[in-house]
């Protein structure tokens, strides 16, 4: 017990860590999926350049761009603090995923709703806005959730870059102190993290609830 | 009075509608009759702009108008499938559009559906979502949807498809009623029966066969 609450600070500020990277990517990489799927739906070349960013982004491991983002792009002159090169891989392998998804959604819209609205005369805008992305919402947020919960775990690949987060913090406690305790809270901390989420998850697709 | 002079329209080379022509007067209800495959729903999505046209003239009042333009469209639709809005309520349905598009204020479009709502037997269901509404109650409610835009001219396309007899009777009635209105309506149907009780004029057309 005095142990446990040894090492709580040290692994209180990786949770920290752990829990700006996951917010900074959901706020960013959420409305980029959104707008990139947009992209996927569309005709131009702009298509194909997001196509080829998803094949990308989804066909190489996360680790590699995190590596290649921190470690490698300062070869060629282009240098970001460990914190924003965490941050700028997971918004950018996210983003493709959510794009991914919001396409199925945007795709699994019927045709009769935008001929309706067409008839209607609503603008591109608002037909959006009005009736299409609150329906893909719906549709997608089961999907989205996976993704959520899966960047909490995701989130301790940044070990790699030397960032102190929660994984990284447990493991560092164990190594010193020839313990499993730590790790075995660590497991603890995600499946609060990943339980907590799920709640809030459930309650957002219960507020969705109202419309069939 | 509405025309429709020499209209043409083929899909991938496979003709559809051959030099169609139809006088329809204001106030008058003109029923468009034929078996499956005839062009009779290509000939309403040609109308109403959802499809572009070959070759041909729509006039309105001897002016021609394109009916692809959707800032001053005068043409209204009830679909097959109705194309509610299912994340909207009855009410929101209907004022979005005079609210967005025709810039009417609040109050103002609310006091119009309320009229409207009341004429075609829809008071107490404002507030409820399309899911929770029976097919005669959709239907009402996507004719109150197109008039609250104050369309010239209402398309109707099999609007008995999803009905029983009774409430095909109805509808015919409701149809009828709009006559006084000052609204041109044309109803596409294969219910010789229906087409008969409501129309002034009925226009059959048949399947296009290329000769020799």
């Amino acid at each position: 017990m005095q142990y446990i609450l040894e090492i709580l600070p040290s692994l209180f500020s990786g949770v920290v860590t752990t829990l700006e990277i996951f917010a900074l990517t959901i706020v960013l990489s959420i409305p980029l999926g959104v707008l990139f799927s947009l992209a996927l739906t569309g005709k131009s070349i702009i298509k194909v350049i997001f196509e080829f960013y998803v094949w990308i982004m989804r066909g190489t491991p996360l680790l590699l761009q995190l590596i290649f983002i921190f470690y490698g792009l300062p070869i060629i002159g282009i240098v970001f603090p460990r914190f924003e090169a965490a941050v700028i891989a997971f918004v950018l392998n996210y983003a493709a995923y959510f794009a991914e998804i919001f396409r199925g959604g945007f795709q699994s819209i019927p045709k009769n709703q935008f001929e309706s609205a067409k008839m209607l005369r609503l603008s591109r805008w608002q037909t959006l806005r009005n009736i299409v992305i609150p329906q893909v919402f719906k549709i997608v947020l089961p999907s989205i959730g996976n993704e959520v919960i899966n960047l909490v775990k995701d989130s301790s690949l940044v070990y790699v870059i030397g960032i102190g987060d929660l994984l990284q913090a447990g493991n560092i406690a164990t190594a010193r102190d020839v313990t499993l305790v730590p790790l075995i809270l660590v497991a603890v901390f995600y499946l609060v993290l990943t339980a907590v989420l799920t709640l809030v998850l459930r309650k957002i697709e219960q507020r969705f609830d109202y419309w069939r | 009075m509405f025309q429709v002079k020499n209209l043409n329209k083929s899909f991938q080379g496979k003709t559809i509608i051959k030099d169609m022509n139809l006088d329809v007067e204001d106030n008058e209800i003109l029923s468009i009759v034929g078996p499956s495959g005839a062009g009779k729903t290509t000939l309403l999505r040609c109308i109403t702009g959802l499809e572009k046209v070959d070759s041909g003239q729509f006039l309105l009042d001897g002016e021609e108008i394109d009916p692809t333009d959707d800032s001053k469209s005068v043409i209204g639709v009830v679909f097959q499938d109705f194309g509610l809005f299912p994340n909207l309520t009855v009410i929101e349905n209907i004022i979005l559009a005079p609210q967005l598009v025709l810039k009417k204020s609040k109050e103002e479009a609310l006091k119009e559906a309320k009229e409207l709502i009341d004429k075609l037997d829809l008071s107490g269901k404002e507030d409820l979502y399309p899911y929770q509404l029976s097919g005669g109650q959709k239907q009402r409610v996507a004719i109150v949807r197109t008039l609250a835009m104050h369309p010239k001219i209402i398309c109707y396309d099999e609007p008995t498809s999803a009905l029983d007899p009774k409430l095909s009777e109805e509808v015919g009635k409701i149809i009828l009623d709009l006559k006084k209105q000052n609204i041109t309506q044309l109803v596409v149907t294969h219910d010789i029966t229906f087409a008969n009780q409501v129309a002034d004029k009925v226009k059959e057309v048949r399947p296009f066969k290329e000769e020799g």
